[in-house]
């Protein structure tokens, strides 16, 4: 029954969110690894005024189909709405106005409630635990769109009865929408923290474009942020920054995993994964990441040769003041067009017998500029650059100690710039 | 935040003077409430707040007072709006040059500026150091209008993490920059025949992002488009800067002496000219380890430079680029074609 009040209510937002504005036409974006021609271009239905709303009809037929108190609650939350002219103080919703934190249970229903009930709100979390049993979801359309701004005490975790696939915090995950130009179309998530309790992913975006995750600490995942497939043929626009992520530390533990395009990265801290960012797609620029592996005594952690800090599978991509510390190899690629600059990959705790730099499986075709290594002495397996001898990439001012790097790959590609 | 945060932090809270979601004119008012309370935060919770005309702020550091909205607050520009300026200008009620007088860092944060069509987003009338953060602008003509500085012409504003989208008639521009010092970081920018026009030196951009967009009325201008339009000298520092469908990647003038560093442009359909950068003149700037990707389907008019007068001193350092029809970049290659 609460399945099918909440199933009510969100067709009944949706219902009201249609009869009052229009749907604006999508921006044209390529895959630009898949040269297809993009669709036609409709032109943006212009604005009307908001029509008045008769909403008897609605009422009369949420009257006829849902349990009676389900349906005395939802027609007087209409009702209110529709008397006050939506002229009503719109201060912060305050989710303990409507969810008790630090009960141990679940609230991710009555949390789910309030998001779908409050459309173009800032729904605030003050300091406590919020238990989720199921993903808290947000909508990527506009006219729905809501902000969640986290005291810094405030956590959202996991429940221990989590058996979900996916994130905790699904940003655009509730209705998937593209439009930049409708007011609502920029939300946020805003700080706290997210615990996925060692089995939930932390926060993914699914839908929208240009979200941002800003000031957040996420804990305790599998994949601490996931882009998904961006909303805009393929272009998600997102921008993450200040924020720190600890995994789970398992192995396949990723910090970030990127599929969407065009996002921005800045100032993010990962530790305890077995990949740091994991890159499907272009046109996304990193600045001033780190990823770290935290090594505690002499003991090596399991799967350490196959951590990698940023493993590139597809896409142009910028990497500026980037950092790979203790992870087997820093920088692993194939024959895409990529840029380091100021980038590092350093090693300063005994752990496995590899420290590979950058990896390079294909043809290598990457520009590093002024990037710092600093190996370990008593280790075997080191390099600069692993990579075939094809390609035009070039290596500019690397600092390392050459006499350190086992293998000597790198000299092909050393390039004077005068 | 709510009424007992608010009030803890000691902001003035419009709604407790003027009401929201009227659909009418409250500008009159929220200005009186800007004049009668300098080296305040004037705080805008979630809600629309039409205006006819602008709101201006003091760049008197006596007077001055910061704007903070939450994500959902919206300054909109009336239907009739027929001012030739911005929603919200800062500094311009009272003229004002100064950095030692407490309260001469201000700005707005947060919250949606609706230009209706009509109006220009926020502009920086006077003042020093003044700042615009995490703002969303829509349907502006210019999102954002830098004007001359106070200091010697130095407005010395820093804007970060701001989204504009404008209202896509010809010359509708994303950012206007007549003052110099600038920062500009985190930017995207869309709906608009130019991103970025720079008619002082001395601007820093950083991770800025304008998409030329084929929705009315902006279909068909494709030709003048230009992502980055620089009219300056000298001094200005470009870096993973990201020109998205303009057919003008990066303009500068003749002789300019500018740096870009690990920019990108991008084509996702071919209509014509496709330019990463191009030098009105002599080409005198450095480029470096910059990509310029053309549209599959374009096979002539790929020019990764052009420029209006041979010679020039400008280097282009390692490009990463395939495609180009036109031979003009080895005039000034250092290093090799990625």
């Amino acid at each position: 029954m609460k399945i099918m009040k909440n199933i009510l209510i969100f067709v009944l937002c949706i219902s009201l969110a249609l009869s009052a504005f229009v749907l604006s036409s999508c921006d044209q974006k390529q895959n630009e690894e898949t040269p297809t021609q993009a669709p036609a271009t409709e032109a943006p239905a212009k604005e009307e005024e908001e029509p008045a709303v008769d909403l008897s009809a609605i009422v009369d037929e949420i009257g006829q189909d849902i349990e009676a108190s389900i349906r005395d609650e939802i027609l007087a939350e209409i009702k209110h709405e529709i008397a006050n002219g939506g002229k009503e103080r719109k201060d912060y919703i305050n989710i303990t106005d409507y969810v008790t934190p630090n009960t141990g249970e679940d609230v991710s229903a009555e949390i789910q409630k309030v998001i779908m009930r409050n459309r173009n709100r800032t729904i605030y979390f003050p300091d406590g635990e919020y238990i989720l049993a199921n993903p808290i979801q947000t909508s990527g359309n506009p006219v729905n769109s809501v902000s969640l701004h986290l005291s810094d005490g405030a956590v959202l975790k996991a429940a221990d009865t989590w058996r979900n696939e996916g994130a905790l915090v699904d940003l655009g995950g509730l209705e998937k929408y593209n439009s930049i130009y409708i007011n609502g179309s920029n939300y946020y998530f805003y700080g706290g923290t997210v615990d996925g309790n060692g089995r939930a992913d932390g926060i993914a975006i699914s839908s929208g474009r240009e979200t941002a995750i800003r000031g957040v600490d996420i804990i305790n995942t599998k994949i601490g942020i996931e882009i998904k497939e961006g909303a805009n043929n393929g272009s998600s626009d997102s921008d993450i920054r200040d924020v720190t992520i600890k995994g789970n530390g398992m192995v396949g533990s990723v910090g970030v995993k990127v599929v969407g395009y065009d996002n921005t990265f800045t100032n993010i801290d990962i530790e305890n994964v077995h990949t740091g960012f994991l890159l499907a797609s272009g046109g996304n620029m990193l600045r001033q990441i780190r990823v770290r592996m935290d090594i505690e005594g002499d003991e090596v952690p399991f799967g350490y040769e196959s951590t990698v800090g940023f493993n590139v599978l597809n896409g142009t991509i910028w990497f500026e003041n980037c950092t790979s510390e203790q992870m087997a190899t820093g920088f692993r690629f194939s024959n895409q067009t990529l840029v380091f600059r100021g980038c590092a990959a350093t090693w300063y705790s005994p752990v496995g017998d590899k420290e590979i730099a950058f990896e390079c499986l294909s043809s290598f075709r990457a520009s590093i500029v002024n990037a710092t290594v600093d190996f370990r002495e008593d280790v075997s397996n080191r390099a600069f650059l692993v990579s075939g001898s094809s390609g035009k990439g070039v290596i500019v001012n690397p600092i390392f100690d050459e006499s350190l790097s086992d293998n000597k790959a790198y000299r092909n590609f050393l390039t004077d710039v005068g | 935040m709510n009424d007992m945060m608010a009030s803890a932090f000691g902001y003035v809270i419009v709604t407790d003077h003027i009401e929201a979601n009227t659909g009418k004119d409250v500008s009159d008012a929220i200005q009186k409430l800007i004049d009668e309370n300098p080296h305040r935060t004037i705080y805008f919770p979630d809600g629309e707040y039409i205006l006819s005309k602008p709101i201006c702020t003091s760049a008197n550091p006596v007077n001055a007072v910061s704007l903070e909205l939450s994500k959902f607050a919206t300054l909109k520009a009336s239907d009739d709006w027929t001012e030739k300026e911005a929603v919200v200008r800062l500094g311009a009620a009272e003229p004002f040059n100064t950095i030692t007088v407490n309260g001469s860092n201000y700005g707005i944060i947060g919250g949606i500026i609706d230009g209706n069509g009509l109006a220009n987003g926020v502009s920086v009338d006077s003042g020093r150091e003044t700042i615009i953060r995490e703002v969303s602008i829509k349907n502006t003509q210019i999102g954002i209008h830098i004007k001359h500085g106070a200091n010697s012409n130095s407005s010395d504003a820093d804007v970060m993490n701001v989204n504009i989208v404008g209202n896509g008639k010809p010359e509708s521009i994303g950012v206007l920059i007549e003052g110099s010092d600038n920062t500009f970081t985190n930017m995207r920018i869309a709906h608009i025949e130019i991103g970025f026009k720079i008619l002082a030196p001395s601007q820093f951009l950083k991770n800025i992002h304008p998409l030329y967009t084929y929705d009315a009325p902006l279909a068909g201008r494709f030709a003048e488009s230009c992502a980055f339009w620089d009219d300056t000298n000298h001094e200005s520092w470009y870096n993973n800067c990201y020109s998205d469908q303009f057919s003008t990647g990066f303009r500068m003038k003749d002789g300019a002496r500018l740096t870009y560093a690990d920019c990108f442009c991008y084509w996702w359909k071919a209509d014509g000219l496709e330019r990463g950068f191009y030098a009105a003149g002599k080409f005198n700037s450095i480029i470096r380890n910059c990509r310029v990707h053309f549209n599959w389907n374009s096979n002539e008019n790929n020019a990764y430079i052009t420029v209006d007068q041979p010679g020039g001193n400008g280097i282009i350092e390692n490009p990463i680029t395939e495609r180009v029809t036109d031979d003009t970049y080895k005039d000034y290659l250092v290093g090799k074609v990625i």
